[in-house]
């Protein structure tokens, strides 16, 4: 009896317990969904000075693309500037509310200037300036320089610094910052990511504090480029010499540095000094939730406010949920097969060719990714857009096409090329692979497929050990700055660009050295078009960045470099 | 006493001899993956990298030192109690690992709880009756908790929370038993109980066969002739001597939940050891991979430590051996 008693017992205390823990862990719940998204924030007060900084942007980009003699320009800029800061005083509400913005990885370091992953440029980016920055459409406008000049040889550019501009310490920003960390980007020793495009520089002064020269060794347009972003970031001399840059990062952007909790979040706080205007929110929040499905689930419970997807798979379920809706945003980010013109049988023009006709791009993205991403040719920049065809011999998907280009080439089908794909890095690729293997079998062209992690890939992909790469390449504001690296005699990345030609040198070389915007669209679109009809690469698409944003949220828009500046425009409402 | 406690020095030797050659291994398996620490951070951005730039870099992680000197300045830097520093962080690999191993053993030893509570219940409720439909119901339960993985488990758990509860578990900074019981289960509940599930039905399909088999000894009938109420002859009788193999699965499946909770770590977003372990394997931070490494082996090996003491304590017969 006293045994069977105590066992009851027994049972009932861990029923009560079990029930106790649930309890426990369901009531925290509902408070902490409703209390991450609180806020005061205003929308009237995030309307007038959001427009505010849109004619500040759009002012100073009127001075970038004149060059020389833009002091109206400037005027304009520092105009706005000042207008702006006066809206966000006369708007006395202090800013409220957290951003909690949900992504898959981490940033992985601290030091602007030797950041590559997309998280960590991001996020410093909030915190970080750099002389100059691109817009939305991505032009260049002023950022830390409100105005510069360049010679008419070309060869120096002078700028003229922002005034008032103050460290999260409270110093003031001048000139001195600016020299030495161009000085620390061009120095070797630091590995820095922008060194390699900036080392034409000859020599950096500062002949006043709101004044900084550079001296370059010959005309080059890309310089801006970069020069802009975080890999340009200016940071504060003092935190050079004390050797705290990379530890404590200390910017001048609209967000200060917070905290960093590896592996679990970093925190900003909003800059109520920052020239712009304060951010409307308090602080900014970056959460690490390693699993695509679970930042989805976490934004239909309200526990983020903004999601940030890159999965086509995962991003299909979020069409028609409550509470946030589904952003895309056309990424510069660009699909491609990569083709090694040094391997036989591709040294033959024909041969190139017939494969990037037999491909059919559309099918490729309906097939790997869910219909989401656009047909695109070479060059991905913004402002620089033109058919994502014109050049190829025949039409894309043209099997007979291929095949009488295959049988002129003279070379015996079937070919077999030695194809890695990434097989950890983003979602789609090995269906990309499978589709390509699929739609080239078509013209005798079988693809011998290998799958590798992230680090054999990039390893096998430096040392061109491939015929073939189904590859995924970042892109940018400018095409000197995507493809100068590959398609250049001395660029850094010939060896897997796998084709050298004198053609395509001459016209990134002819395209970078002028700022005359009429010569430069008429030498990239026949970069294009050359690029295209040498096909060294067959292009694909470009992909979509997804963003799920709260109903809560506005003001906050995506951009196509997947900077996530628009969060110092974002406000919150309850 | 002596022999037992020669028995103990000798499996303390084994287990560090153990740890020692794991250590070795994991080295060696990292430095002959292709790829090293830059081309993980850089990507093809390394390629852009000149020699001297390299050279640099390589230097300011230690790749260029011989593999032997880079192998034995960090077994000093483990048994010195730092256990390295993260390439990647900058900070001590043992301050990360220690930051991380509350989470994961938490987790653990949470999921243990459960797991070994609804299995044993499970299971002796199945060899109570044999062939039954209770045994039928609870063994067909087990098959599908050991049939449906971790991430499928998970994932659902997570989404049906979050479509038809709105809720979803606490991803903040991680808050210790210690600060708040509540503020920490709500972080850890839900991914101890989906852990829970797959060790209720290894415990339940051990503890059943193991009742079973014990129902059928002639001590048992001899109690139950006695007059021994049922409960007790469960209890005392059958439960105590099927506990070995209920004790070995439990410590087998505790050790394996040490590294193995990556993936529920990922799908909850919990700081833990396996998602430390992963980004580590991920970014090449080679001290860091290895000291996780050699921190799990080391909590396996202590884990199977303590089972076989464990049998000594449960079963008299074992300790003459």
């Amino acid at each position: 009896m006293t045994t069977r008693s105590r066992r009851y017992r027994g049972l009932a205390a861990l029923t009560a317990a079990v029930t106790a823990l649930a309890l426990a862990a369901c009531s925290p719940a509902g408070s902490q969904g409703t209390g991450t998204s609180t806020s005061g924030g205003s929308a009237s007060a995030s309307g007038s000075s959001g427009s505010a900084s849109g004619a500040s942007t759009s002012g100073s980009g009127s001075a970038s693309t004149s060059g020389s003699g833009s002091a109206s320009g400037s005027g304009s800029a520092s105009a706005s500037g000042s207008g702006s800061a006066a809206s966000g005083s006369s708007t006395p509400a202090a800013p409220t509310g957290t951003i909690v913005v949900a992504r898959t990885a981490d940033i992985d370091k601290l030091d602007p200037h030797v950041s590559t992953a997309f998280t960590t440029v991001a996020t410093l980016g909030l915190v970080y300036e750099a002389l100059v920055r691109t817009d939305d459409s991505g032009k260049l406008v002023g950022s830390l320089a409100t105005k510069w000049t360049v010679a008419d040889d070309g060869k120096t550019i002078t700028f003229d610094l922002r005034q008032g501009v103050k460290w999260q310490d409270g110093d003031p920003f001048t000139s001195a910052d600016v020299k030495a960390s161009l000085e620390r980007i061009l120095d070797e020793k630091t590995g820095a990511v922008a060194r390699s495009n900036l080392t034409m520089i000859t020599s950096v002064d500062a002949p006043d504090d709101s004044t900084i020269v550079l001296h370059l060794s010959a005309p080059n347009a890309a310089i801006f480029y970069a020069l802009a972003g975080v890999n340009g970031a200016i940071v504060h001399d003092k935190d050079i010499t004390a050797g705290t840059v990379g530890k404590t990062p200390d910017g001048t952007g609209p967000f200060a540095w917070g905290s960093w909790e590896q592996g679990q979040q970093v925190t900003l706080k909003a800059n109520p000094d920052y020239w712009g205007g304060a951010p409307k929110v308090a602080q900014v929040e970056f959460r690490v939730i390693p699993s695509e499905s679970s930042i989805l689930s976490g934004m239909k419970a309200g526990a983020f406010q903004v999601g940030l997807l890159t999965d086509p798979s995962v991003a299909a379920q979020a069409n028609g949920a409550n509470g946030f809706k589904l952003v895309k945003q056309a990424s510069m980010s660009y699909h491609t097969l990569m083709l090694n013109g040094r391997h036989k049988p591709l040294d033959n023009l024909k041969v190139r060719q017939a494969i990037a006709c037999a491909v059919d791009r559309q099918q490729v993205i309906d097939t790997a990714s869910f219909g989401d991403g656009e047909v695109t040719g070479p060059i991905t920049s913004p402002g620089y857009q033109y058919s994502p065809t014109d050049g190829l011999p025949c039409k894309p998907g043209d099997i007979d096409g291929a095949k009488k280009l295959l049988s002129e080439s003279g070379v015996k089908t079937p070919i077999t090329l030695k194809t890695i794909v990434m097989s950890d890095n983003y979602a789609t690729a090995v269906g990309e692979a499978q589709n390509l293997q699929a739609q080239l079998k078509a013209i005798g062209v079988n693809l011998d497929i290998q799958q590798l992690p992230t680090s054999p890939y990039v390893k096998a992909w430096l040392d061109a050990d491939f015929d073939a790469a189904v590859a995924r390449n970042g892109g940018s504001s400018d095409p000197y700055s995507m493809y100068g690296r590959y398609f250049t005699t001395d660029g850094s990345l010939k060896g897997p660009a796998g084709l050298t030609s004198k053609t395509l040198n001459d016209l990134l070389i002819k395209g970078n050295s002028t700022d005359d915007e009429t010569v430069r669209q008429a030498t990239y679109k026949q970069l294009q078009e050359e690029l295209l009809k040498e096909s060294p690469w067959v292009w694909l698409f470009a992909e979509y960045d997804y963003y799920l944003v709260s109903d809560k949220l506005s003001g906050f828009t995506a951009r196509a470099d997947e900077s996530l500046i628009h969060l110092a425009d974002a406000s919150l409402s309850s | 006493m002596t022999a037992s406690a020669r028995w103990v020095g000798l499996r303390l030797a084994g287990a560090v001899l153990t740890v020692f050659g794991v250590a070795v291994v994991v080295f060696l398996i990292l430095r002959v993956i292709p790829g090293d620490t830059i081309t993980a951070s850089m990507g093809i951005e390394s390629g852009t990298l000149t020699d001297a730039q390299r050279a640099a870099l390589e230097h300011y992680y230690g790749l260029d030192k011989p593999l032997l000197v880079q192998f034995f300045s960090w077994l000093g830097q483990v048994l010195s109690g730092n256990m390295g520093v993260s390439l990647i962080s900058g900070k001590s690999a043992a301050s990360l690992i220690w930051a991380a191993l509350p989470v994961t053993v938490e987790l653990a030893v949470l999921a243990a709880i459960i797991g070994t509570a609804a299995g044993v219940l499970l299971g002796m409720l199945a060899a109570s009756g044999p062939g039954k439909l209770r045994d039928g119901t609870a063994q067909s339960a087990a098959l599908v908790g050991l049939a449906i993985p971790e991430f499928v488990l998970g994932a659902v758990v997570v989404a049906v929370l979050a479509q038809v509860f709105g809720y979803f578990p606490d991803t903040g900074t991680f808050v210790p038993l210690t600060t708040s019981v509540s503020g920490n289960l709500s972080q850890m509940l839900y991914p101890a109980l989906v852990l829970s599930v797959g060790f209720a039905a290894n415990v339940m399909r051990t503890t059943r066969s193991a009742a079973v088999e014990v129902a059928d000894a002639d001590f048992v009938r001899t109690a139950r002739g006695k007059g021994v109420g049922s409960a007790r002859i469960r209890l005392r009788h059958i439960l105590r001597n099927a506990s070995v193999p209920i004790v070995t699965i439990t410590g087998i499946q505790f050790g394996y939940l040490l590294g193995g909770t990556v993936i529920i770590e990922q799908i909850f977003a919990l700081p833990g050891l396996g998602r430390l372990l992963f980004t580590s394997i991920t970014n090449r931070d080679y001290a860091l991979v290895q000291s996780s490494v050699l921190v799990i082996a080391a909590g396996f090996v202590l884990v199977n430590l303590i089972v076989d003491l464990a049998y000594r304590a449960i079963d008299p017969r074992t300790r003459a051996a």
